[in-house]
């Protein structure tokens, strides 16, 4: 297998390594590039007044992130005038448990699960196979990469580093003992394929759980938008729904829901709205021919609160939209895998230090140009780029950069504030560097910076300083 | 786990405003906020609704047709004939389609929706001209299921309920007498995926045609 799925176990900087080095992931990502940007402001250039309806989805989420607990309890209090449940979990070890006794009281044997990131970040699959439950992935993406045994590489596009040969290959290893012998090569093909196979899944689950890309406190009701309609038959035909959320999902009204999804769908996939916009509040009613009889809410924290109180709070503002990932030169370049966890890109660099832990993650912030594309694209405007910066600011206030870096980083601020030894000690590095690469034009190799200059070249300085070039000249008037 | 719940509400509390207890007045504030609540700034929609409305349909790969109160059921079985599908339907409730008269040999059934059905008819509790939008509202004798399951959907939609913007729709949801819908779907073209090498597909997991039929305030077919 060519792209193992995200594994923190090895250092980011060899999961980077390996996925430039990957022809295959870097032949789909080659694929991928520009088309989600291109539809974004294709998207864009029809909606005039979208930047000024980012303005005011960012204002939303503010106003519900300084009113969270509130928010949080008048959903509740909606959801069981619905007669559903609401189930709270700390962390997710919490919400497994939560949702595994729910199945267990279920007799459940088949769960069908729709695309949810939080499901990722709780480990759920894992968690509900180990309880002995067959679980599959609904979305088609997220059912390739199920194949495959791997995570998703990207929010929106979980399978966008796999090529249609590898998902050909995958769907004859697995499909064959389903009766489908034949091996399925057009896109067309291997979609139909794939909706008869998990059409049985549909009908036949117990237990169907979703994400939820909103929780409206006007109605109690999870929102999930999607392309393919899966979400929707996980939801309407199991005897029993559950929809998996971060607490951050809340807004107040069906008015702030329109506003949000303006920006929302532009921003992932350039389409004004998906073909799906559905919102469950509830279980079946008396008089329904079906829907399901029990209906469950599982509220995630896991650092969340923790995120309100400090500089990362704009963080919570995230509609996960992926738009990112798509305008960020590094994601584009590694893939969604080299990140280590369950969010990748930008948006990932920022959440997983804080929703794993800061000593796991150093070198996340790090694989970043700071060029500021993805706070230019973000629908809510979260300031990405400064964020990964504090994370910077962070890590050197808790010791988690390298000894070395951290003296040579002194060395240089105390002979940075001396201009005059600074310039004399300059000399030297600046004419051995411009003696040593003048005729290539470049240098292929630095002492202590065989890392940098591994992989590309470092550009001849000039052999004088500015300040003597200045003083030169102007001795020459 | 009412634990995890008094925690995580204190957790959020203390990082929001410290030790300082929310006060009803508090409470009462945000409620009149969703009470009253009016739609932020929406785009700018000009010219006629019904014709917009269409516009945006076809731009997401759906189709319509338009005809008078007495002609829904000669326009649905012409689609079923023209793609070739035995006249055979499950068929919704709604004001519109309750009404309309089945040749005898239409098989008409009202009933859940399984995964060997091939054509549903629904009707539309509105339409959303922003985004060609229709509105279901799933229910007693409008099940989910016929909206995902069948290959192909169709759909009626009452030209008077077609609204501007998606908020207009809500206005309509929080007019209904008793309790809110349990389902609210907003549905726009057909199923579809990006999933294979980011290359649209149509009928992933839903209907691979969605295809309208526009009632029009006259009386004739």
């Amino acid at each position: 297998m060519s792209a193992a799925g995200a594994n923190p176990t090895i250092p980011f900087q060899d999961r980077a390594r390996r996925a430039l080095q990957d022809q295959t992931l870097q032949q789909a990502m080659n694929k991928a590039q520009g088309g989600f940007v291109d539809k974004r402001r294709e998207a864009m250039a029809q909606l005039p007044e979208f930047d000024d309806i980012r303005d005011a989805a960012r204002d939303i989420k503010d106003h519900v992130l300084s009113n969270l607990d509130s928010y949080l309890e008048l959903y509740e209090q909606k959801v069981q005038e619905n007669g559903g449940q609401v189930h709270w979990a700390r962390t997710t070890e919490e919400a497994c448990q939560i949702i595994t006794a729910i199945c267990r009281e279920a007799g459940a044997e088949l769960v069908a699960k729709g695309k949810s990131m939080v499901s990722e970040e709780m480990g759920l699959t894992g968690a509900l196979e180990t309880a002995g439950l067959k679980v599959v992935e609904t979305d088609l993406g997220e059912y390739i990469v199920q194949l495959a045994g791997e995570t998703p590489s990207h929010i929106i596009a979980p399978a966008v580093h796999k090529t249609r040969e590898q998902i050909t290959e995958l769907f004859h290893k697995h499909h064959a003992k389903l009766g489908y012998s034949e091996r399925v090569t057009q896109r067309e093909a291997i979609v139909n394929e794939a909706r008869n196979v998990l059409r049985e899944v549909f009908i036949t689950a117990d237990v169907g759980i979703t994400g939820a890309n909103f929780l409206v406190a006007e109605t109690g009701a999870n929102v999930i938008v999607t392309n393919e309609g899966n979400g929707d038959l996980t939801s309407c035909l199991p005897r029993v729904q559950i929809a998996v959320a971060g607490i951050e999902r809340v807004i107040p009204s069906l008015d702030d829901l329109s506003t949000l999804l303006r920006v929302l769908a532009r921003s992932a996939t350039g389409q004004e709205i998906t073909a799906y916009t559905t919102m469950y509040a509830g279980p079946r009613h008396k008089d329904d021919g079906e829907g399901p009889a029990e209906y469950h809410v599982v509220l995630l924290d896991n650092g969340r609160s923790a995120m309100l109180g400090g500089a990362y709070r704009p963080m919570l503002r995230c509609i996960r939209c992926g738009a990112c990932m798509n305008h960020c030169p590094v994601y584009l370049a590694i893939g969604g895998h080299a990140y280590g966890w369950v969010y990748p890109g930008p948006m990932g660099s920022v959440l997983t230090p804080l929703l794993t832990s800061f000593e796991q993650a150093v070198d996340l912030p790090n694989a970043c140009t700071l060029n500021g594309r993805c706070k230019a694209v973000c629908p809510v405007r979260i300031p990405l780029s400064d964020l990964l910066l504090e994370h910077r600011f962070e890590q050197h206030r808790r010791g988690l950069t390298s000894a070395v870096g951290r003296l040579l980083i002194r060395a240089w601020a105390w002979l940075a504030r001396r201009p005059r030894l600074y310039h004399s000690v300059m000399v030297i590095p600046l004419w051995l560097m411009h003696r040593l690469g003048r005729k290539a034009g470049a240098l292929r190799w630095l002492p202590l910076a065989g890392g940098w200059t591994g992989s590309r070249d470092f550009p001849v300085p000039a052999g004088q300083s500015f300040h003597a070039q200045w003083r030169a000249t102007q001795k020459r008037r | 786990m009412s634990s995890a719940r008094k925690e995580t509400l204190e957790a959020i509390r203390t990082a929001l405003v410290g030790s300082e207890p929310r006060t009803s007045e508090h409470l009462q504030e945000l409620k009149a906020r969703i009470q009253e609540s009016v739609p932020h700034l929406q785009p700018q929609l000009d010219g006629d609704l019904l014709t917009h409305f269409c516009e945006k349909h076809i731009a997401v790969h759906g189709t319509y047709e338009r005809v008078g109160r007495a002609g829904v059921a000669t326009a649905v079985l012409r689609h079923l004939d023209s793609l070739g599908i035995p006249r055979e339907l499950l068929v919704g409730a709604g004001p519109i389609l309750d009404q309309v008269q089945w040749p005898e040999q239409v098989v008409v059934e009202r009933r859940s929706a399984n995964k060997d059905d091939c054509v549903a008819l629904s009707e539309a509790f509105a339409g959303i001209a922003e985004s060609g939008t229709v509105v279901l509202l799933p229910g007693a004798g409008r099940p989910s299921s016929h909206n995902f399951l069948p290959e192909d959907h169709i759909i009626v939609v009452d030209c008077a309920r077609i609204v501007r913007h998606q908020e207009d729709a809500w206005t309509l949801v929080r007019a209904l007498p008793g309790r809110a819908a349990r389902t609210i779907q907003l549905i726009t073209g057909p199923s579809k995926t990006g999933d294979i090498e980011q290359a649209i597909q149509y009928g992933a997991h839903g209907p691979r045609r969605v295809h309208l039929v526009i009632v029009e305030d006259r009386d004739d077919a």
